[in-house]
């Protein structure tokens, strides 16, 4: 899975946040076939997918992701056909 | 946290309002890291070294978010000083016919971009009401403003007397009104709570009392609707020639001081202890009054007094003053201090003052130097 944010600040926000809890991620750049989005994005095992989104919604952008639904998400997950 | 004694000899350095000096040995330190080992960019790139920079990077906005208790650290910005936090509030607020009440110990940083505002037509200024030594008082502030009053910017701590503002009580006189604090002076020596006290835009610089070097500086923003005062790359949305709606890229094109930043996250991890007590600045203040000829301008009362104040002699000008100061291994600020509002409200202007702006390095003794200068000089000429 692929995690791909807004802004700089929030990439660094999320990477240290998803480490604290262990969580295996490695930082990539943005494939431009996805986005331009801000150059960095997470890459996350599959079988980790579920554990670093409920990280991100509920300490990251609690009040984005519960107010603004998937439009108002600060990140975007993208699924690589290999992970689906 | 040690206290500040790294100082073996006396310091004559009494013009830490302009600049603070020293500093915590480990901001030239983490500087000269950045310059010679770290490297690397803020965001933009995907490698380790880019990581590491903005990691540290956001670790600062963080613990400048926190000093200000601002729940959101993204609503923190970067800038080069205070000015440039001002002028970004200042032209990016949509402000055309409106009135803005400053108080009346306004800074230039604060005072020019007005009257450039005011000459365009723009808007209107009116002063705050205020006490003889420039401290506004809240309980005039009923009824002075309508719906025209666009905004309300306050000096927190005034860089000629040192005057502290009641800025929660304005702040809560002026309701939905913006506040601007212009804390260029006070943040360090001073607490701000912006969740707390609802203000709505704090401009600060790093290298006076959070005693990190020349170049960094930030904003504070609530969620209010600016323009961009500065557009170009942030390294994001890049597709798009228009700059980002989000912050804090919204108001960060260009790349930021990063060395800069690293010392600015150093002097916040290692500021060290006052080496003077409190009482130890209100005993100077008090000696000086007592010294012939020696006017001292400050608050009216201490629970009001910021750790700067200015002074004056009936026997030469300010710049002798300064000058006889200086003979004596003493180093302060002469004249206007960019202030010139100030000193009008103050009844110090044209001629302007002397002023005396310690840094937490100053230890009783150095005070000794200064009130000993000063006795000598105000005695024997």
């Amino acid at each position: 899975m692929l995690l791909l944010f807004q802004s700089t600040h929030d990439v660094i926000i999320s990477e240290k946040a998803l480490r604290q809890r262990g969580i295996p991620r490695r930082v990539i750049p943005v494939p431009r076939s996805i986005s331009s989005q801000c150059g960095m994005a997470l890459e996350i095992p599959a079988e980790h997918a579920e554990a670093a989104v409920g990280i991100l919604d509920s300490s990251v952008f609690p009040e984005t992701s519960s107010e603004g639904g998937e439009a108002g998400k600060r990140y975007h997950i993208f699924i690589p056909e290999s992970d689906a | 946290m040690s206290p500040a004694s790294s100082f073996h000899r006396l310091n004559g350095y009494f013009d830490c309002g302009a600049t603070s000096f020293p500093k915590p040995r480990e901001v030239a330190r983490e500087m000269s890291r950045y310059l010679d080992k770290v490297g690397g960019p803020y965001g933009r790139s995907f490698y380790h070294r880019a990581i590491e920079v903005s990691g540290l990077v956001e670790e600062t906005r963080s613990l400048l978010a926190a000093l200000l208790k601002a729940r959101r650290p993204e609503n923190l910005i970067f800038t080069h000083n205070a000015t440039h936090a001002v002028n970004i509030v200042l032209k990016g607020l949509a402000l055309t016919g409106r009135e803005i009440w400053i108080s009346p110990l306004e800074h230039n940083a604060v005072a020019r971009p007005l009257r450039r505002l005011k000459q365009e037509g723009r808007i209107r200024v009116r002063f705050l009401p205020a006490a003889a030594d420039g401290r506004v008082i809240p309980e005039r502030l009923a009824g002075c403003f309508s719906r025209r009053t666009g905004l309300i910017v306050v000096n927190h701590q005034s860089n000629v007397n040192g005057v502290i503002q009641p800025i929660d009580e304005i702040k809560k006189q002026a309701g939905d009104i913006p506040v601007l604090v212009d804390a260029a002076q006070s943040l360090g020596h001073q607490s701000i709570d912006v969740e707390g006290s609802g203000i709505d835009f704090v401009a600060f610089t790093g290298h006076k009392g959070l005693l990190g070097p020349t170049g960094t500086g930030g904003l504070y923003l609530a969620d209010h609707l600016l323009k961009p005062l500065i557009e170009g790359g942030t390294g994001s949305r890049s597709e798009s020639s228009a700059m980002p709606d989000f912050l804090p890229d919204r108001f960060e094109a260009g790349t930021p001081n990063i060395a800069g930043i690293f010392g600015l996250r150093a002097a916040l991890l290692h500021r060290p202890a006052a080496a003077h007590s409190r009482d130890d600045f209100l005993n100077l203040m008090q000696a000086l009054r007592r010294l012939p000829g020696i006017q001292v301008l400050a608050a009216a009362s201490a629970e009001h007094q910021g750790e700067l104040f200015s002074i004056t002699s009936t026997a030469m000008e300010s710049s002798t003053l300064g000058m006889r100061l200086y003979e004596k291994g003493i180093e302060t600020r002469l004249g206007l201090h960019c202030a010139p509002l100030a000193h009008r409200h103050l009844g110090t202007f044209p001629r302007g003052t002397v002023r005396i702006s310690p840094s937490i390095y100053h230890r009783p003794r150095d005070f000794d130097i200064l009130l000993a200068a000063l006795t000598a000089i105000s005695t024997r000429g």
